[in-house]
């Protein structure tokens, strides 16, 4: 993962210095991660790919006074949380509407489902429902810290970074977040 | 949940735990923790549960990134980081800022005012006031267009928004 980030560190320094297919690569190699941590955080593809197009433009905005000070991925996803951040804050009144927006278009239940019959199904489609509501019910910061620990897989370094805390406050607010998530989903433990 | 028989009662012990589960402990102190773990029920049920909540967060998905999410980048880019034109960027002060786009305005007014002023004609030879008039004439217009796009500035409707960081 390190030479992963490395490599994009130096694609950003060549869109710094005017290579647009440098951009391209970025965008192809991040796009994906990016999107689907924002999904998680606000839940809803629309918005999502929204708040993602938005990251993405700030990104090349800046990229005349890029410096690599931090790994391209800390800073994509530093702009990334702020942005979710304050999404969630404006439409916090919202938020009951916005969860069932998405079953509308059809993303709610992505859960992998290789369930075969009709009650597997459902039993799937609430379990996910179940962990939407958990996540979403974090607060902002645990919510980040989670999505970012468990599908990123960043170290408490680079959360610390995204979100500009310590090493020693993101493990506390790990450990919040999982405490919580453990009572609420404890029935799913054997 | 940590009772007075396990030793990682704190929360900084907890942590401890989830650094862990999390595989991110070094093969000796996970050795070590190993040991405990097998011996202590209450952690032996935090390990599970913890990975249990792993397990039910894996089988969340986030669905594929929409076809088009590229082209419309690219296309807000070029929008966003082309050339606008000047009123636009006037419209985005008096957005923003009431005072300063006043400001600007009379600035700008007074500038025209200056351009617009005939010098004296002191000692010129016909030819060089004709040819002074001839060029007057174009910044009077260029001034007078200047007030009109004002206008039709003053008459667009304001949008609030914006977004923050």
């Amino acid at each position: 993962m390190a030479a992963t980030l490395e490599r994009d560190t130096e694609l950003m320094l060549r869109v710094r210095d005017g290579c647009s297919s440098s951009f391209a690569l970025l965008l192809e190699r991040n796009r994906g991660p990016l999107v689907h941590f924002l999904y998680r955080m606000v839940q809803s593809q629309a918005v999502a790919e929204e708040l993602a197009q938005e990251t993405f433009l700030r990104v090349y905005k800046s990229r005349g006074s890029y410096e690599p000070t931090a790994k391209f991925s800390t800073w994509l996803f530093r702009i990334a949380t702020h942005l979710a951040i304050n999404h969630l804050r404006d439409t916090k009144n919202e938020k009951a509407a916005s969860l069932d927006e998405d079953r509308e278009d059809g993303t709610a239940l992505q859960v992998r489902d290789d369930s075969p019959n009709v009650e597997q199904r459902l039993a799937v489609s609430q379990k996910a429902a179940e962990i939407r509501s958990a996540v979403a019910a974090l607060p902002e910061k645990q919510r980040a810290a989670v999505l970012m620990h468990k599908y990123q897989e960043m170290d408490y370094k680079q959360i610390a970074g995204v979100l500009g805390c310590s090493e020693s406050a993101v493990k506390s607010i790990l450990w919040r977040a999982y405490e919580t998530l453990r009572a609420r989903l404890a029935h799913y433990a054997s | 949940m940590a009772s007075g028989n396990c030793p990682l009662a704190s929360e900084k012990d907890r942590i401890l735990l989830l650094d862990y589960c999390a595989g991110e402990l070094a093969s000796e102190q996970a050795a070590v923790l190993r040991a405990h773990v097998d011996a202590c029920p209450q952690c032996l049920d935090f390990v599970a549960a913890q990975a249990s909540i792993g397990d039910a967060l894996d089988t969340w998905e986030a669905p594929p990134v929409s076809a088009g999410f590229d082209a419309r980048l690219h296309a807000r880019i070029a929008e966003e980081t082309g050339g606008q034109p000047w009123w636009r960027w006037l419209y985005t002060v008096l957005e923003l800022r009431p005072a300063a786009a006043v400001a600007a305005i009379c600035v700008m007014i007074a500038a025209g005012i200056l351009l617009n002023r005939v010098p004296e004609p002191v000692a010129q030879p016909e030819q060089a006031r004709i040819e002074s008039a001839r060029e007057s004439a174009p910044e009077v217009e260029s001034v007078e267009q200047t007030l009109e796009d004002l206008e039709m500035l003053r008459l667009l409707p304001v949008n609030g928004g914006g977004s923050r960081l």
